[in-house]
């Protein structure tokens, strides 16, 4: 069996997960934030944006909340919440087993 | 378009099944001054303008495409040309400045579910269609009488279903998609499933012949 699709998510991913934890934003707004926040380190092309924001939406882990034209704002569920939470704990256990190895 | 006496009508070289290398065979003919105008089943219109470097993308229709994003692709630098067949759409940026339209080969991974899962069905009622057919010859006849047209069609529409799915394996490894500037090998495959048919319609002509 393949594994599921997001049971790992891209640093693109993780990141847009990031730009919704405290605020609702749009999709401008969301990579304009990722690369700030990247220092353009993390660039969200117009495919990559469109396509995780409706992945997220497909699985429920973000929703739109408002439509204005062609602008729709997002904002995280409890289950991106918790999806993004996760993340964050796997990274973080990845950078103690790696100083942890640096250390030895 | 097709009044323009610029304008040329030539064979897809590469199935859109293929689609880093498809946009890599239009790149190379925009470097030669040949622009697409359409896609009309086995033939592209080109245009002829000034040779230029350019990037072409062609994108699944997937459920995370929607027409009103076209405003904002453009407004990166990727302007929409219209359709490839029934299941892409093609883009294309001038500015060499623009961002690359995909920049996570897993994101873009899923771009491709929908196609496969159509794809795939096809294919799997395609093999039954066969199936049944074989099947029905040899229950009332005690005989199957073998065409080449059978294993020909399935090796063409599983071509294009291996195609992509290759490639999305490929991108859900977070391998990106190639530049597609090796085409020419890449269309091989597709050459030799053409000459296969080519053959097989000769054959058909001469045995109605004969």
């Amino acid at each position: 069996m393949g594994r599921k699709t997001l049971e790992t998510l891209s640093e693109g991913m993780f990141y847009v997960l990031m730009a919704l934890l405290h605020a609702q934003r749009c999709g401008t707004e969301i990579a304009a934030f990722v690369e700030e926040r990247t220092g353009g380190r993390v660039r969200l092309g117009p495919g990559t944006l469109y396509t995780i924001l409706g992945k997220f939406e497909e699985e429920a882990l973000i929703r739109e909340t408002a439509v204005q034209g062609r602008k729709r704002t997002y904002q995280l569920t409890g289950e991106g919440k918790e999806r993004y939470q996760a993340e964050v704990d796997r990274l973080r256990r990845c950078l103690a087993d790696a100083e942890e190895e640096s250390l030895c | 378009m097709l009044e323009n006496f610029y304008a040329y009508r030539l064979m897809v070289s590469v199935t859109p099944a293929d689609l880093e290398y498809y946009t890599g065979w239009l790149n190379e003919m925009a470097a030669k001054g040949l622009y697409f105008v359409k896609a009309q089943g086995e033939l592209v219109t080109f245009e002829r303008d000034t040779p230029a470097q350019v990037r072409y993308h062609l994108e699944p229709n997937s459920p995370f495409s929607h027409p009103e994003r076209e405003e904002d692709y453009r407004e990166q630098g990727w302007k929409c040309l219209g359709p490839v067949g029934r299941d892409f759409t093609l883009y294309l940026s001038k500015n060499p400045d623009a961002p690359p339209f995909h920049t996570d080969p897993v994101a873009q991974s899923y771009t491709l579910d929908r196609l496969i899962k159509i794809w795939t069905s096809w294919f799997l009622l395609l093999v039954l269609l066969i199936a049944e057919g074989i099947f029905r010859d040899l229950w009332r006849y005690h005989f199957y009488h073998f065409t080449l047209f059978d294993p020909l069609i399935l090796c063409s529409a599983g071509y294009s279903l291996f195609k992509v799915l290759r490639l999305r394996k490929r991108l859900r490894m977070g391998i990106p998609p190639s530049d597609g500037t090796d085409w020419r090998r890449a269309s091989l495959g597709r050459r030799l499933l053409l000459l296969a048919w080519l053959a097989y319609l000769v054959y058909l002509a001469v045995s109605l012949w004969l």
